[in-house]
């Protein structure tokens, strides 16, 4: 009976935090996925996640906080599901940056490598942050996957490599890569169209 | 010979001097590796102008991370619903 009270009390508590964070877990879900139907799916599985796991719970932390580390973790599981389903997209986006140099491998000319120069506000723009949105949706999965666990978890290299199941000299040739796209995104997007 | 050919045999080229550039972010250089790039940062002014770049879309990307999304993107209320029915479920 003890038991069942306890179980009574954790899913109480739980729904309340649904009605008190399920809007902003889902925006930042929204945010880092791009498709309400995943983000939706991911915030039900932390609260089912928080139910089963609420031991873990510690009160020194906010709900607010634990929740969101839960949902971060789901964020990267989701990410790795669907890196396994699109390498052929790797090999696309390669080949896509492979066209920003010559046959020496040297940068091509575009033109746009001073409109860079005058980027001090460019963070406060939320236009920029739009065009930053499409950039990363641009990214293939296991590109995005690398930068985002970067950013996301601070984490020592060498585990972000075990997650991403790549070697040392791979993951950095991965940043590389999803950093000559994005710059060619906002180049094509922002500093070319402004 | 043209210059650029020459530069390619001595020192690196734009992509594996960017591609250092980036595993500097992550991993120390050899002291080989710092050379070149140094000297190929000296002479190449887009390379030396994609630095710059580099820093600014690692500052945009850690913005991009630590924003929640636009308001308005609440969960539905029919959702919320549905959750705390599995929640009891459970």
């Amino acid at each position: 009976m003890k038991n069942q009270s306890k179980q009574a009390s954790r899913q109480a508590t739980v729904s309340e935090w649904v009605k008190d964070h399920g809007d902003y877990l889902f925006s930042w879900a929204y945010h880092k996925t791009g498709n309400r139907e995943v983000a939706e799916d991911l915030v039900q599985e932390v609260f089912l996640a928080a139910v089963k796991n609420f031991e873990g719970f510690q009160e020194k932390s906010s709900p607010k906080t634990w929740l969101l580390k839960i949902l971060n973790h789901k964020i990267i599981d989701h990410y790795r599901k669907a890196a396994k389903k699109t390498l052929h997209l790797d090999d696309q986006a390669f080949q896509f940056t492979e066209t920003l140099f010559n046959a020496n491998g040297n940068w091509k000319a575009n033109g746009l490598e001073e409109a860079w120069s005058n980027d001090t506000h460019l963070l406060d723009d939320p236009a920029f942050n739009d065009v930053m949105n499409v950039c990363m949706e641009d990214l293939p999965p296991r590109w995005r996957l690398a930068v985002i666990s970067k950013y996301i978890f601070d984490k020592e290299t060498l585990e972000i490599c075990q997650e991403l199941e790549i070697s040392k000299t791979n993951y950095w040739q991965v940043l590389h890569r999803a950093k000559l796209l994005l710059k060619k995104c906002l180049e094509v997007n922002w500093f070319g169209a402004n | 010979m043209n210059l650029e050919k020459i530069m390619n045999i001595m020192l690196l080229s734009c992509k594996e001097a960017t591609c250092l550039i980036e595993k500097k972010s992550v991993f120390p250089l050899t002291f080989k590796e710092k050379c070149r790039l140094y000297i190929h940062v000296k002479m190449c002014v887009v390379c030396n102008l994609y630095r710059h770049q580099s820093k600014t879309i690692e500052r945009a990307l850690s913005k991009w991370i630590n924003t929640e999304g636009a308001t308005g993107d609440l969960l539905p209320p029919k959702t919320k619903e549905r959750i705390i029915e599995k929640i009891k479920e459970d």
